[in-house]
């Protein structure tokens, strides 16, 4: 299979991207132009399959690059020693968002949900939610290694699997796209809509109804947020703003996890012919099932919410702060959508090219052409 | 690989480690060079270095974060973006002591290799 050599030096960029820390634009910017005038020079002048191959061959595997970057030299663990400083900032933010959680939540619920009456007491306290995270985390390791095996026979410049799941991370750092901030007025318009309506409200429980209005403002500003995206792209007051809704969010969830399962009943057939409410815990009573799920559902649910939030606030603080950094102001119109830059350098790349597609095959290295 | 084949590596390293930093200073003294420039000009002028390419531009950005050097983009051509190193006042400094040493030392070494029968 062939590949455009441009195409090759940015999966070997995502590659290295994927070991080196966040900031780290001005360190890939340097080592593609490297790449770019080494793969020249090796093709006597133009850039081909065959010499950005090799090009991408003398700088390096990737893990390698970046630990020189990183100055983090090489690392011992449960993990393979390059994917060790992935994984090791993973789980920090995993432990460090679930123990800043768990207090949150246990303060929420202690100083303000039982004195208000609100809830009886706090529930899902010590255990649950730490003893998900470390299921979680062994599930994670086990699959590391299993998949690592099948990497090892990869070529230096293709991504191995599980740089593909460390690069989610890096994913999320591109612009939101338009079709997404369509997305998000949509289903906060209806979410708000379907969470206000009385034949729901019905259903819910006495402990969450004072939160149903919270949650339907709340959904309602996101879709707010989603314009403003899908108008101006990405810049910092939008940013900030997400980042703001984020963080009320994750408060909320403090609230949520303590209330438990958010309804009492659902709409069911009563006798087989006539439908109406349905009590949800005496239909498991009744049938005999033993196992009630939904408030462990409840908590996976709040545990999704968190962790995504938290994510998003995380991305958006750092983009803003690099955006202050390069001495941008609070509103401009910006990018959407996955790697505008990216596709735009790419282009330019592509159009100095331009006529000399007869060239990049009369080269003599042995290499299949475009 | 001999014992002595594994000691001139050993050696070998520990040279380049210190002189590395000497040459690119050097380097850069005629003239400011982005990245690839310099690795070519060290593939040329200092053979005996045998850098890894990928080992030259994390060592100008520490170079850089001590103050020896300084940088700036250039976007003339924006297909590849150039980020230029120039020596500081600090650079030059560190420069001329550390040449002024190395030649000191070189001198002195070949003396004594010479004494030794060595050249």
């Amino acid at each position: 299979m062939t590949k455009e050599p441009l195409k090759l030096i940015d999966e070997y960029l995502e590659r290295v991207k994927v070991y080196l820390p966040i900031d780290s634009g001005e360190i890939l910017e340097e080592i593609r132009t490297h790449l770019i005038e080494s793969a020249e020079a090796i093709g006597n002048g133009t850039m081909t399959q065959g010499s950005t191959i090799m090009a991408i061959e003398r700088m390096g595997e990737p893990q390698a690059v970046a630990n020189e970057y990183a100055g983090s030299g090489k690392k011992v663990g449960p993990v393979p020693a390059e994917y060790a400083q992935p994984v090791f900032r993973m789980l920090l933010v995993l432990i460090g968002v679930c123990a800043a959680f768990l207090v949150g939540a246990y303060v929420v619920g202690s100083a303000f949900l039982v004195p208000w009456g609100i809830i009886g007491e706090i529930e899902n306290f010590p255990a649950s939610i730490p003893i998900m995270l470390i299921v979680n985390i062994l599930f994670v390791l086990l699959i590391i290694g299993g998949i690592s095996l099948a990497d090892r026979d990869k070529m230096p410049q293709e991504k191995t699997r599980l740089e593909g799941v460390f690069g989610i991370g890096t994913e999320g750092f591109k612009p939101k796209a338009r079709t997404d901030a369509a997305g998000e007025i949509i289903f906060g318009i209806l979410f708000g809509v379907i969470a206000l309506h009385p034949a729901v409200q019905v259903l819910y429980s006495t402990a969450f109804v004072p939160f149903v209005g919270i949650i339907a403002a709340l959904v309602f500003v996101d879709a707010i947020k989603g314009g403003m995206f899908l108008v101006a792209g990405e810049n910092s007051l939008n940013l900030i703003i997400e980042a703001l809704i984020g963080i009320v969010w994750i408060v909320i969830a403090m609230a949520l996890i303590n209330v438990g399962w958010p309804t009492d009943y659902f709409y069911g057939s009563i006798d087989g012919v006539t439908w109406g409410f349905v009590d949800l815990e005496a239909f498991f009573i009744d049938n005999g099932i033993p196992f009630f799920p939904f408030d462990w559902i409840w908590i996976f649910i709040i545990f999704v919410l968190v962790v995504t939030n938290t994510w998003r606030v995380i991305v958006d603080l750092t983009k803003v702060a690099m955006y202050f950094r390069s001495r941008r102001d609070l509103w401009w119109h910006g990018d959407w959508g996955k790697r505008q830059h990216a596709k735009g350098f790419r282009h330019r790349l592509s159009k100095h090219y331009e006529g000399r597609d007869e060239e990049r095959r009369a080269y003599e290295d042995g290499y299949q052409g475009n | 690989m001999s014992k002595a084949d594994k000691e001139m590596d050993r050696w070998a390293k520990e040279v380049k480690r210190g002189a590395v930093t000497l040459a690119i200073l050097s380097l850069l003294d005629k003239e400011p060079a982005y990245g690839y420039e310099l690795v070519k000009r060290l593939e040329q002028k200092v053979s005996f270095l045998q850098l890894e390419q990928g080992t030259v531009y994390p060592l100008l950005r520490r170079m850089e974060k001590r103050g020896l050097l300084v940088s700036e983009w250039d976007y003339d051509d924006p297909t590849k973006p150039k980020k230029y190193y120039g020596l500081t006042s600090e650079g030059r400094n560190a420069l001329q002591m550390m040449a002024k040493t190395w030649n000191i030392l070189s001198g002195e070494m070949k003396e004594i290799t010479m004494e030794a029968g060595y050249q």
